[in-house]
């Protein structure tokens, strides 16, 4: 585990992180620090007619970074896992790719925003696609069970990167693909920023 | 860390300007940050 500045601990770090996208799921139109919502899905990616054809509680929490669905290659009847799947925008995305005869499984640990997504799959009436509250340095998947992961901008939350990167790898076939959306920092932070929690979500 | 994972064939997608034009700008703007997508396969 990195050591964090400022005497911030991982788990103050993910009880925030919890809490911060609980609300974005309870009230997705209250203002953030950060993007939220379809327009925003729409300007990085998410193609108007897809949007059109999916539930809005969907697209109207999605607080991703960029549209990491179509660069997964993904074919019918694959097993997809779509790791801090917020209110399942990639997860239902994926679910039009591998149809009735493949699996998709959400995965997120804020318990409000795994309850929306669990609402837009039952909403868009696919079975295949399913939601489940967990950590995601503890995956419920098996080993070598999945053909993708999708994770579309939860790295950069996390203090522990190495360990979502090793239970993305464990539950992956060999020959799987890890496919990820993340924003990254191009120069270093200035030396007095990230040493408080609301830095976390700047 | 992507490697160190054990991945192989790692591949960066473009850098896109993500928080351009969308209805909320980020604060995350105000520190040269960038969105990335990127693909990898685990051996096999
Ligand atoms: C930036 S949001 C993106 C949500 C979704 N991927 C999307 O594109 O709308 C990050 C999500 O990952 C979840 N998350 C962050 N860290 C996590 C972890 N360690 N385990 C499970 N979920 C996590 C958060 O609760 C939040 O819903």
């Amino acid at each position: 585990m990195p050591r964090l500045p400022g005497g911030l601990t991982a788990e103050a770090v993910e009880a925030a992180v919890r809490d911060r996208y609980g609300q974005v799921a309870a009230n997705p139109s209250q203002d953030f620090t950060f993007p939220v919502g379809r327009e925003f899905a729409e300007a990085v990616g998410y193609p108007a007619d897809l949007l059109a054809g999916l539930p809005r509680e969907a697209a109207d929490a999605f607080a991703g970074v960029a549209c990491p669905v179509p660069h997964a290659g993904l074919a019918a009847g694959e097993t997809v896992v779509d790791l801090g799947c917020g209110a399942g925008l990639d997860s239902l995305f994926a679910g039009t790719r591998v149809g009735p005869g493949g699996r998709v499984i959400g995965i997120d640990f804020a318990p409000a925003m795994i309850a929306r997504a669990q609402r837009s799959f039952t909403a868009a009436a696919m079975p295949w696609v399913e939601a489940r509250l967990s950590d995601g340095h503890c995956l419920p998947p098996a080993n070598a069970s999945a053909d993708a992961v999708i994770v579309n901008g939860i790295f950069n939350l996390n203090p522990d990167k190495a360990m979502l990167l090793s239970e993305a790898f464990r539950v992956l076939k060999p020959g799987g693909r890890l496919v990820a959306a993340e924003i990254i920092l191009t120069s270093p932070l200035p030396p007095d920023e990230g040493h408080s929690l609301d830095d976390w979500f700047r | 860390m992507v490697r160190e994972a054990g991945f192989v064939d790692v591949e960066l997608g473009e850098f896109i300007d993500v928080f351009s034009g969308s209805p909320h700008e980020s604060d995350a703007r105000e520190f040269e940050t960038r969105g990335v997508t990127f693909r990898a396969r685990k051996p096999g």
